[in-house]
């Protein structure tokens, strides 16, 4: 059979699925000392003692129950980072700075944006931040208990 | 692994493209079974149970479009999703299914529908974690550019060393007929393309792909000796953590250190009675949809240790190790997602049984195909051989 | 299975719960499977493997295991995701310690309808083109299988109407006979089981003909089952249920091929299972058959053969053997459907089903021993798998 190709029927749909998700207490917590307290909490795992954030209810490795909440420093160490050059609906304009950050005290990193740096050369930002790999947590001055209450900003070497 | 050895007797693909519109999906699956099976020498009847591989229903528009598609009407049948090591991961179930004696012969097959999404990386941001992450876009794009970084800072790779591995891997694609519109690339020409996330370049990522991949898997007492079979020496799989941040400094070894991959080939190697993989395996198909993958795969696997990783893809872009790579262009250059991870072992078996044509490397006895699905979290690793184990 | 080897059941959990708060969807996995766990008096460190079966579009994430896998404990090891109801997983579990591939695995399936409305997504699994501008779900299949029966069996003059059993009784007066006591029986007994949850996540309208009663209790479902592979003497002394017989089969996509004709699937897997155990239907002594609706749980009973064409009803509401736990009134999600009525099916035989224990087998006290699970899966039943458990 030879359908000339513009009779090929191609049908445009769409998908929209409406999800609520549910943090958990744990989350909700981590979240409310970010909006109230403007502090950075984790939870240490009584095994194998990470003090892990953003908080988890479990430890995955040692599959118990997390113990204590303790707050992390308030500076940190980039361990991993890109520019985002793509605008992404729902986001701020690019470009962007996301990274993942080990707080002081922290044994785990943290996802966010990091603010701050001059991005017009990406190669020289990417330098930059190589070779200036600690940031700071700068909290927003509006707080509405969601992730984005904080971000980073590098600490000029 | 089962006792019997179990081995791969039928090869079926599709070509590869961005899209197929004159192809329905059961079609498309058609065309890859109907040559699995003639190359097998068997009909459908022979076949004892259908396993089925489809990852994000997303990508296709369709919930579970492997029912209308790869399901066999009176044949056990059911369907995997692992993301991208799905491919491999019903081959995993398909040893297990015939290792337990419920079928001789097991057919796998894998769909992607993917040309049918129109954004694929909105998609695949919907993989991350809703409640903590989700807000920083994260891609399969970008968590490998943060993958990158880590690589640039610790062993201090360079954009030539992507752009050579990218180049490779589309080099080798101008010989495998079903990657279709493959064109060479020079790594001038892989680092002048767009930037996607910073350091990754377009070209140093897949391109969107459509096709469907099946194999047919028998075990030795029911395989003819005159059958060209790639045997199945060593299977493993490990599936690790979700959270990057909580991967980055582990005990185990760091973010870039794919411990899961790790895991998995030293599991496949035991059972293959592979002790130096540099030297006892030909060629390798790997899962790398990106080339900083890549790099980060060959101390997983063995082939050097984690310090010496950056020297070793010098050593690879000169073409000095002795081990050949992604003949078939690697999941660079063609990724249909639900079926990339059964790709790699179907160019590795083709490559065991000496049928890959053009793209046919010599003095092929062992080879090893990887699989990995999410961000780099589930791995798989499978040594396929020429002969069968206990030769 | 072999002679010398079985398929143990260590351990069980179920949880049924409406829209806790406290609990992400990976911390309701990780109170589950941890029980399941104490339940069968090990750690996760004993376990080889996880086996998984979970929805994406169910989930909300776009490949729910990579978040929801290690939260039932695929940390580093072995983990395979089937997109399948949670019989299916315990049955590829069942196979991967048969083949000698592992010595314990752990099985998970989960669903939480707190999150999204199941329906909705159900809808994305029909075909675009023929069925979809139709608005069709797995709810209002369910209703047009209903009509099909009543119109077989039903009091308005059809074509089954004067159909007669082999006691001269009227087929079409049994099914709408049956259908009241059918629904307060199985009433009766959610409310005697003490793992159910009676408090719906929400409220479904019900398709005609089928009335509110008759739907499901849909609730948070999570379900873990810890199996081993253990020498027969071994298994038998401890006193552990094995699994002796498992089935799987498969019908058309085409739902215009078999609405009208039962489950032809459930029946095909049921035999296989039984077969393979050795055993007949009447050495049944428990059955827990998996249906959205009661119409499909009585539709399942007589595909199967548990109960006569057109006495569906009537053995649901008199023969006690049939869903003790109340079935879907109990508390129910897809895909955690079959694995939890497995784990009731293994409480039974293990005599710590609570207030919905059977202390009767071949009319003299004592718990069952012999048991049969049926459940099915996309599309509307396209699928059937069978599990015979002893004890």
């Amino acid at each position: 059979m030879n359908m000339p190709a513009e009779d090929l029927l191609r049908l445009p749909g769409s998908w929209n699925f409406d999800y609520t998700y549910f943090a958990g207490e744990t989350a909700s917590r981590f979240f409310a000392e970010l909006r109230d307290n403007k502090r950075i909490l984790g939870r240490r795992c009584p095994s194998c003692q990470r003090l892990v954030i953003p908080a988890r209810s479990y430890c995955d490795a040692c599959y118990v129950e997390m113990g204590d909440w303790e707050p992390v420093g308030e500076t940190g160490t980039i361990e991993a980072f890109t520019i985002l050059t793509r605008a992404f609906p729902g986001l701020p304009e690019p470009p962007l700075v996301i990274a993942f950050v080990t707080l002081d005290g922290a044994d785990s990193a943290v996802l966010n944006f990091v603010e701050g740096v001059d991005l017009d050369d990406q190669d020289a930002a990417g330098a930059y931040l190589f070779d200036n790999d600690r940031v700071r947590v700068v909290f927003s001055e509006k707080r509405e208990g969601r992730i984005t209450d904080f971000h980073f900003e590098s600490i000029l070497g | 692994m089962s006792r019997e050895p179990i081995g791969i007797v039928g090869v079926g693909q599709t070509p590869y493209r961005r899209s197929n519109p004159g192809l329905s999906a059961g079609e498309l699956v058609k065309i890859a079974v109907d040559e699995a099976l003639a190359d097998a020498g068997l009909g459908i009847d022979a076949i004892g149970a259908v396993i089925g591989g489809v990852a994000p229903d997303a990508l296709a528009g369709i919930k579970d479009i492997d029912r209308m598609s790869i399901s066999v009407p009176g044949r056990p049948y059911f369907r995997v999703n692992t993301g991208g090591a799905t491919g491999s991961s019903i081959v995993q179930a398909a040893l297990a299914w015939i290792g337990a004696g419920r079928a001789d012969t097991v057919l796998v097959v894998a769909l992607e529908r993917m040309g049918q999404a129109s954004t694929a990386q909105s998609i695949f941001n919907t993989i991350f974690d809703p409640i903590y992450e989700k807000d920083f876009v994260l891609t399969t794009i970008t968590m490998a550019a943060l993958r990158a970084s880590m690589l640039v800072k610790r062993h201090g790779f360079t954009e030539q060393h992507w752009a050579g591995i990218a180049s490779r891997n589309f080099t080798n694609a101008v010989d495998n007929p079903l990657a279709i519109g493959a064109r060479a690339l020079t790594p001038e020409q892989v680092l002048a393309s767009p930037m996607l996330a910073w350091p990754i370049h377009r070209y140093e990522a897949c391109p969107t792909t459509e096709g469907a991949c099946a194999l047919v898997l028998s075990r030795a007492g029911v395989i003819g000796c005159a059958h060209s079979t790639a045997w199945i020496h060593g299977m493993g799989g490990s599936s690790d953590t979700y959270s990057m941040g909580e991967r980055m400094n582990r005990p185990e070894g760091s973010l870039i250190e794919m411990v899961p991959l790790r895991r998995a080939a030293e599991a496949a190697y035991r059972q293959a009675g592979i002790t130096d993989p540099g030297r006892q395996v030909r060629v390798f198909e790997l899962q790398a949809p990106f080339s900083i993958i890549e790099a980060m795969a060959y101390p997983a696997l063995g082939l050097c240790e984690v310090e010496r990783s950056r020297p070793f893809v010098d050593e690879v872009l000169a073409g000095a190790t002795g081990i050949e790579f992604n003949p078939s262009g690697g999941a660079q250059a063609v990724n249909p997602v639900s079926a990339t991870a059964l790709i790699r072992i179907a160019e590795a078996a083709q490559q065991a049984r000496g049928l890959a044509g053009a793209r046919q490397r010599d003095g092929v006895r062992r080879a090893v195909a990887t699989g990995q699905g999410g961000a780099t979290q589930f791995s798989t690793v499978c040594v396929l051989s020429a002969d069968q184990p206990g030769d | 299975m072999t002679q010398y080897h079985a398929v143990a059941v260590e351990g069980v959990a179920l949880e049924l719960t409406s829209a806790d708060r406290r609990r992400a969807l990976p911390e309701l996995i990780f109170s589950c499977v941890s029980a399941a766990l104490a339940d069968a008096g090990v750690t996760l460190a004993d376990v080889d493997a996880v086996t998984i079966a979970c929805e994406d579009l169910i989930d909300g994430r776009s490949l729910s295991s990579m978040i929801t896998g290690p939260a039932a404990g695929a940390y580093l090891r072995d983990e395979i995701r089937l997109s399948e109801d949670g019989l299916a997983a315990l049955s590829l579990a069942a196979a991967q310690l048969q083949s000698g591939t592992f010595e314990r695995v752990l099985v998970a399936a989960w669903g939480r309808p707190a999150e999204a409305d199941p329906e909705v997504a159900s809808a994305a699994g029909f075909d675009p083109f023929t069925t979809q501008p139709f608005g069709l779900t797995e709810l209002t299949v369910s209703a047009l299988r209903a009509s099909a029966y009543l119109r077989r069996y039903g009091a308005t003059p059809g074509p089954g109407a004067g159909d007669h059993d082999d006691d001269g009784r009227d087929r079409a007066g049994l099914a709408l006979d049956g259908r009241d006591r059918a629904v307060r029986a199985r009433r009766e007994r959610a409310d005697r089981n003490p793992r159910a949850n009676r408090v719906p996540v929400r409220s479904v309208p019900a398709p005609y003909p089928m009335r509110h009663e008759e739907m499901r209790t849909e609730t948070d479902a999570v379900a873990s089952v810890v199996l081993c592979r253990l020498p027969q003497s071994e298994a038998e002394a401890r006193g552990l249920v094995r699994i002796t017989g498992v089935g799987h089969a498969t019908e058309s996509y085409h739902l215009g091929d078999r609405l009208m004709s039962g489950f032809p699937s459930a029946r095909a897997a049921a035999e296989h299972a039984l077969a393979e155990a050795g055993r007949t239907l009447d050495g049944v002594e428990v059955a827990e058959v998996a249906g959205r609706t009661i119409w499909d749980e009585i539709q399942l009973l007589e595909s199967v053969g548990l109960a006569d064409p057109g006495g569906g009803f009537t053995a649901l509401a008199d023969d006690p053997r049939l869903n003790p736990s109340g079935g879907a009134a109990a508390g129910d999600c897809a895909p955690a459907t079959g694995l939890v009525r497995f784990a009731e099916t293994a409480l039974q035989l293990t005599g710590r089903a609570g207030g919905v224990q059977l202390a009767v087998r071949a009319g003299r006290a004592g718990t069952p021993r012999v048991a049969l699970v049926v459940s099915g899966a996309a599309l509307a039943g396209q699928t059937h798998t069978a599990v015979v458990a002893e004890r």
